[in-house]
């Protein structure tokens, strides 16, 4: 009898001191990382990438009708998808990050809810490091790779499948301590 | 120079403060007079500096001191004088400030029942006050002084959030803290009881009106911040489960427990180890609900500052303000020895037994469901979301019983009596919630969860009458006039009538809004007519009008009802150029039977504009319901009072 | 006063006739056909992504947009709801489903209240034994 009373006075702290702990190792996370705290992870990691389907828009201008993206040409090597749009702040800001990935591995870029003649005057304005650039005007490719805004960059390995995903504008760092040891690694 | 005044004198009371902690903590358990005076004094000290303080830091937001870092942040030339008082509270430092102002302000007011509380007992609370007080003090002077100043001074502020030149909003915070601190004062009596080891039915009867005052406060605090969000937002919602909304309402639960488990106490001997955790938990989950907002650990509409550093902070003044009265608790509720009277299984005694069994698990509920993504996340890194459907399953069917219970609750008696006409009652209310719940039925956008809810807001309805009725017919009074009624019941129970009466109307504003209301998004132009059903919705016009710190885009419409004209609403949308943003103000008709709202959207003479439409039932009954509830508290305080002051007097 | 109360009773009762015709508000105007309905429901349930704590049906956010027409178009193609939370919840996780789905790291979540409630009675009516007999 005497135990029970004993649990019941020592539960709530217990309680207590367990919510307690997890908050202060949550708020300890959210410390390390602060701009990784909103973002969902990415549910497509290790799995193969979703057909991309779109038009192709040639550089000058012209969307090349019955022309999809090439995915295949990149079999057996590594690529990265770049998600962005003329009307995205983030995007100018990563721009020369996504310029010296291209250098080392072809950039897919895919305009995300545009029109060609903004994303020309984007791409001139600030370069065009892309090898192809679809068009996805609905957002429906975007919602298929479970992108929710722009930027996000997908780095995709020799046997098609999608290994890393960034969300929001590629930064110095991460590009250093993350992306590139991926790709290094072939 | 009047701003550091302001900060010196914030100073000056953290440092009085611990003096008195410490002289407290040296004259524990001493009942003597110079030791209660010396506490009593200092919290008269306490308040008048924190005034002081909390008065300069009003005086520089309305002379726009903006060589403040917080003015400058959070407030404009261009702003309304009341918005630029109001201003002063609706930011992170602001409102610690109006946090420590209430919590000295109500402990000055407990010092003054000198002669209503034992005085081992009555320093014990200034004590644990004071300690409260030195906490928060800490936290502002270490981590969020209002009193910072600018390096260079700006020509002028950055404004204020538009969505907070409010006055439902101005008036949200300050009555939320003063339930926080109403809750802080039975949180006191509560370890103050533990420290001194005595505890009786006085106790309980002393404690009761500082729950009641915190329980009205939140009442109408948490009802305004829904009221607000209702016809701010534009989307005609007033409850979404957010953290932040959950923070304020997890109190408020804890509150109705603690009143009803308080109640008990004072009859009769029982429960007092429960009474003592509910209302240590009652302050802890108040803690929570004042620093959730502020500590970055949740994502929220209303996130305050989101500063990491800071919830650390908090996290420790948590562990400290609950952890300590928790271990204490462990160790000394072996103290209390309970009543071994009896009393029937069906009784006064176990229905509110069982009204804190259910209160207490629906707020364990909500917490669940506040802190659960981020345990999940913490542990294995995936993150959910958890939205009304999981409430709706989980606290909807927890409360349902309760709101049984309340209505045949009163009809039971205390002890071994048994309960009068127990029979008669039941069965008239079970006729009656019948026959609603087939009118209910009859109409045809029921469901069976709105003939659910609708059903039990009519029993409790009933219940109260039916108790109201019995009660005046068993009185040997002749109570044939409606003063004479009034002044019968205002010696007994009024308050808790009153209260009831509220959480029936309250519901029955929930099942005509939720249930049966009806929405839509069309596109229209400038003389289309818009048909619903008996009604009619004229479009007048668009026009552009300007304001005192924003541009406004206003519609006008006209609502007939019947062919009659009804009333003008005018939707706007407003920009506001210094904070750049943007926002919608529905036009929303209320009446008795419910709301027309009206929001305007994104449009233009070639396209049109797109309009939503919504028509709520009986939401006023919402708020309504939710005064009743408060007003209820309010009465049972003065009449507590009046009863102790003939209880006085008699003596 | 048997009178008052039977007066009561008819006056409540006509209170439900008479908000009948308030309530009961036929849209002849809108068709709230089934897709529409549907959608709304779906959408009430998955989360706006972008938006601190709403659902897309609550919000004008773009990808909010998007999600909407993306579901109204699986509707009308014939998709139940559970393909489209299963479709959603593919691509963007659990995170974007405001109702949670049943799973192990949920059973907690789902069934702790009910247990603590479970618990609660016991003590309850142990607490009720123990006042009856002396």
């Amino acid at each position: 009898m005497k135990s029970k009373i004993i649990i019941f006075n020592i539960l709530p702290l217990t309680l207590f001191a367990l919510i307690l702990a997890v908050s202060a190792l949550v708020l300890y996370e959210v410390k390390k990382n602060p701009s990784n705290q909103n973002l969902i992870n990415s549910q497509l990691i290790g799995k193969k990438i979703p057909t991309i389907k779109i038009e192709k828009i040639d550089f000058f201008q012209q969307k090349v009708k019955d022309q999809t993206l090439n995915i295949d040409k990149y079999k057996n090597n590594f690529f990265a998808v770049n998600f962005f749009a003329s009307w995205c702040a983030p995007c100018r800001v990563e721009a020369p990050l996504i310029e010296e990935l291209s250098k080392l591995i072809p950039v897919v870029g895919i305009a995300y809810k545009d029109k060609v003649k903004n994303t020309k005057v984007f791409l001139e304005d600030y370069g065009n490091p892309y090898d192809q650039i679809g068009l996805d005007d609905f957002g429906k490719i975007a919602i298929d790779w479970g992108v929710y805004g722009v930027p996000e960059t997908f780095i995709v390995n020799t046997d098609g499948k999608i290994i890393y995903r960034h969300a929001g504008p590629l930064l110095y760092n991460v590009f250093k301590s993350e992306v590139l040891p991926l790709i290094r690694k072939k | 120079m009047i701003p550091e005044i302001g900060h010196i004198l914030l100073i000056l009371t953290f440092v009085a403060s611990i003096l008195q902690v410490l002289f407290w903590c040296f004259n524990i358990k001493k009942s003597d007079d110079i030791t209660i005076n010396v506490l009593i004094k200092s919290t008269f000290i306490n308040f008048v500096f924190i005034l002081f303080s909390f008065g300069i830091l009003v005086y520089s937001f309305i002379i726009s001191d903006f060589s403040l870092v917080i003015v400058s942040d959070n407030s404009h030339t261009l702003k309304p004088l009341i918005y630029k008082i109001s201003g002063t509270w609706g930011n992170h430092e602001g409102s610690l400030m109006l946090w420590i102002l209430i919590l000295s302000f109500f402990t000055f007011l407990v010092s003054r029942k000198k002669h209503q509380i034992p005085y081992k007992l009555l320093s014990s609370i200034i004590g644990i006050q004071t300690i409260i007080l030195c906490l928060f003090l800490s936290f502002i002077l270490f981590t969020s002084n209002p009193f910072e100043r600018l390096n260079v001074l700006p020509i002028d502020g950055n404004g204020l959030n538009p969505l907070l030149q409010d006055p439902g909003l101005a008036l949200h915070p300050p009555l939320l803290y003063f339930g926080y601190v109403g809750l802080s004062v039975s949180f006191s009596f509560a370890v103050g009881a533990l420290i001194t080891g005595e505890i009786n039915k006085e106790w309980a009867r002393q404690m009761r009106p500082w729950i009641t005052i915190a329980w009205s406060a939140l009442t109408i605090g948490i009802a305004l911040g829904s009221w607000w969000a209702y016809y701010e937002l534009g989307w005609g919602g007033w409850w979404f489960w957010d953290p932040v909304e959950n923070a304020s309402f997890m109190p408020w639960l804890i509150a109705t427990a603690l009143l009803h488990s308080v109640r008990i106490l004072e009859v009769r001997f029982i429960l007092i180890n429960w009474t003592i955790l509910l209302s240590i938990l009652g302050f802890s989950f108040s803690l929570l609900g004042t620093f959730i907002v502020r500590s970055g650990l949740l994502t929220s509409v209303h996130a305050f500052a989101s500063d990491p550093s800071r919830g650390l902070f908090i996290l420790i003044i948590l562990g400290i303000a609950t952890g300590g009265p928790l271990i204490l608790y462990a160790t000394k509720t072996s103290l209390f020895k309970e009543d071994k009277s009896q009393f029937n299984i069906i009784s006064k005694e176990s229905a509110l037994l069982i009204n804190n069994l259910f209160l207490t698990t629906a707020a364990a509920t909500v917490l669940i469901g506040t802190l659960y993504p981020l345990f999940l996340d913490a542990f294995n890194g995936n993150k959910i979301s958890i939205g009304p459907a999981y409430y709706n399953a989980t606290f909807a069917p927890i409360m349902a019983p309760v709101i049984l219970l309340m209505a045949i609750a009163p009809f039971l008696s205390w002890g071994i009596k048994k309960p009068n006409k127990i029979a008669k009652k039941l069965i008239f209310l079970s006729v009656i919630t019948f026959l609603g719940g087939l009118g209910l039925f009859m109409i045809d956008e029921s469901s069976l969860f709105s003939i659910i809810c609708g059903s039990l807001a009519i029993w409790l309805l009933t219940g109260v009458i039916v108790d109201l009725t019995f009660q005046i017919k068993a009185t040997n009074l002749r109570l044939n006039s409606f003063k004479a009624i009034f002044l019968y019941f205002s010696k007994n129970n009024l308050g808790v009538h009153i209260a009831h009466m509220g959480v029936a109307v309250f519901l029955v504003g929930v099942t005509g809004e939720q249930f049966y209301k009806t929405e839509f998004n069309i596109k229209k132009n400038v003389g289309d007519i818009i048909n619903v059903g008996n009604k009619s919705l004229i479009f007048d016009k668009v026009e552009t009008l300007p304001g005192p710190n924003y541009k406004s885009e206003t519609a006008t419409f006209t609502l007939l009802k019947n062919k009659k004209i009804i009333d003008v609403l005018k939707p706007e949308k407003r920009f506001y150029p210094i904070e750049k943003s943007q926002t919608t103000e529905a036009a929303i008709l209320s009446d008795f039977w419910g709301d027309t709202y009206l929001v305007l959207g994104d449009g233009n003479k070639e396209t049109g504009w797109s309009i939503r439409v919504y028509f709520n039932p009986l939401i006023s009954w919402i708020w309504g319901g939710a005064g009743f509830m408060a007003l209820g508290g309010l009465v049972s305080i003065l009449q507590s009072r009046k009863s102790r002051k003939k209880l006085k007097n008699a003596i | 006063m048997l009178k008052k109360i039977n007066l009561f009773i008819f006056v409540f009762s006509l209170f439900f006739v008479t908000a009948q015709n308030n309530i009961n508000i036929k849209e002849n105007y809108v068709k709230s056909d089934y897709v529409t309905n549907k959608t709304r429901e779906i959408g009430q349930n998955i989360r706006c992504l972008v938006c601190q704590n709403q659902s897309i049906d609550d919000s004008s956010s773009q990808i909010a947009q998007d999600l909407r027409i993306l579901i109204k178009e699986k509707i009308e193609t014939g998709s139940t709801d559970k393909e489209i939370y299963e479709y959603l919840s593919n691509r963007y996780g659990d995170y974007i489903l405001l109702n949670p789905p049943l799973k192990t790291n949920t059973i907690l979540l789902w069934f702790l209240p009910f247990i603590i409630l479970i618990l609660g009675l016991f003590l309850v009516m142990k607490i009720l034994k123990k006042s009856r007999f002396k």
